[in-house]
């Protein structure tokens, strides 16, 4: 008898088998005397089994058990979880930006008539003081060499 | 969630960081200092005297007062480098007779007063602006000492 038969008869016992090769595996224990033998070994084993196995208990309590399994199973919404942290990350993000952006918008009010100079100011011709009467003055200015000359005459 | 963005900022951060940016954007401002260069500058129509006391001007500035005045010969007596910072008055001797004296009015203006002989002569606002672009200043009259002649003080931004 073949392994694969063996295997076979050992299915056909534990009633696994379609219904034309349970016929056949039927006909083979009929006359053959090896597979009688052992189809009612493995009838015996399995009584034996069901009246005589111990019971061992596991010590930990059924929740606990299943607890341990699901906390290191995935989560199914794994994706939704993470847009979720993007989202929550962004607003502190924003939290973080939003008075960056403030102090920068401030700072840029303050500096900003400080560093351009009104156009008044661009305009303005040098202003001359002449304290004493003896010295006379005359100002110009040559736009094409960029130069503002003010000269001073004795009188 | 820190496991997953372990660098997320805290608000109180962004407060440090913009008062830091502010720190360092303001300090051009506070911290405001004019780099000047005046130079004394003799104008003549006659040859480089000989006796050594006269270097040449730069070209630049040579050409740019050639093309302004009648004088062909720009010859340097004393050229001198002042800082001027918000609050000082610093006050250099160009020769004997002449001082100037210098001061930032406020962010846009300077201000150059002209003593001859101790005495205050001019007094003189110039766009700081317009230094920045290249501007000369020019204080100028003719000389005592040579007729024909004339004197020329340039205040400018040195060239860096």
């Amino acid at each position: 008898m073949t392994h694969e038969t063996q295997l076979k008869l050992q299915a056909w016992l534990d009633g696994e088998l379609p219904a034309s090769d349970a016929r056949e595996v039927l006909r083979l224990v009929e006359r053959d005397p090896d597979a009688a033998a052992l189809a009612r070994e493995l009838k015996l084993t399995r009584q034996w089994l069901a009246a005589g196995e111990t019971l061992r208990p596991v010590p930990e309590s059924r929740e606990f058990y299943w607890a341990q399994i699901a906390r290191y199973l995935p989560p199914r919404e794994s994706a939704t979880l993470a847009v979720r942290l993007i989202a929550f990350d962004w607003r502190r993000w924003l939290a973080w930006l939003a008075p960056a952006a403030a102090a920068l918008i401030l700072l840029g009010v303050w500096l900003l008539p400080r560093l351009a100079p009104p156009q008044s100011a661009a305009a303005r011709a040098p202003e001359i003081e002449t304290p004493g009467e003896e010295l006379g003055t005359f100002t110009f200015r040559s736009d094409t060499e960029q130069m503002t000359v003010v000269w001073v005459n004795a009188r | 969630m820190s496991r997953v963005f372990p660098l997320t900022p805290r608000p109180a951060a962004g407060w440090l960081v913009a008062c830091l940016l502010a720190c360092l954007a303001s300090a051009p401002v506070l911290g405001m200092e004019l780099k000047l260069r005046s130079q004394l500058i003799w104008g003549t129509n006659d040859p480089k005297p000989g006796d050594g006391k006269c270097a040449d001007v730069e070209p630049a500035v040579r050409d740019r007062l050639r093309r302004v005045f009648k004088w062909q010969n720009y010859y340097l007596v004393k050229s001198l480098d002042v800082t001027v910072t918000p609050g000082e008055t610093p006050r250099v001797r160009m020769s004997e007779k002449c001082e100037l004296e210098f001061k930032l009015v406020d962010d846009f203006t300077l201000e150059i007063k002209l003593f001859g002989e101790g005495k205050l002569a001019k007094t003189v606002r110039q766009s700081l602006q317009a230094l920045r672009q290249g501007e000369l200043a020019v204080l100028a009259g003719d000389s005592k000492e040579k007729f024909g002649d004339a004197w020329f003080v340039v205040i400018s931004q040195p060239r860096k």
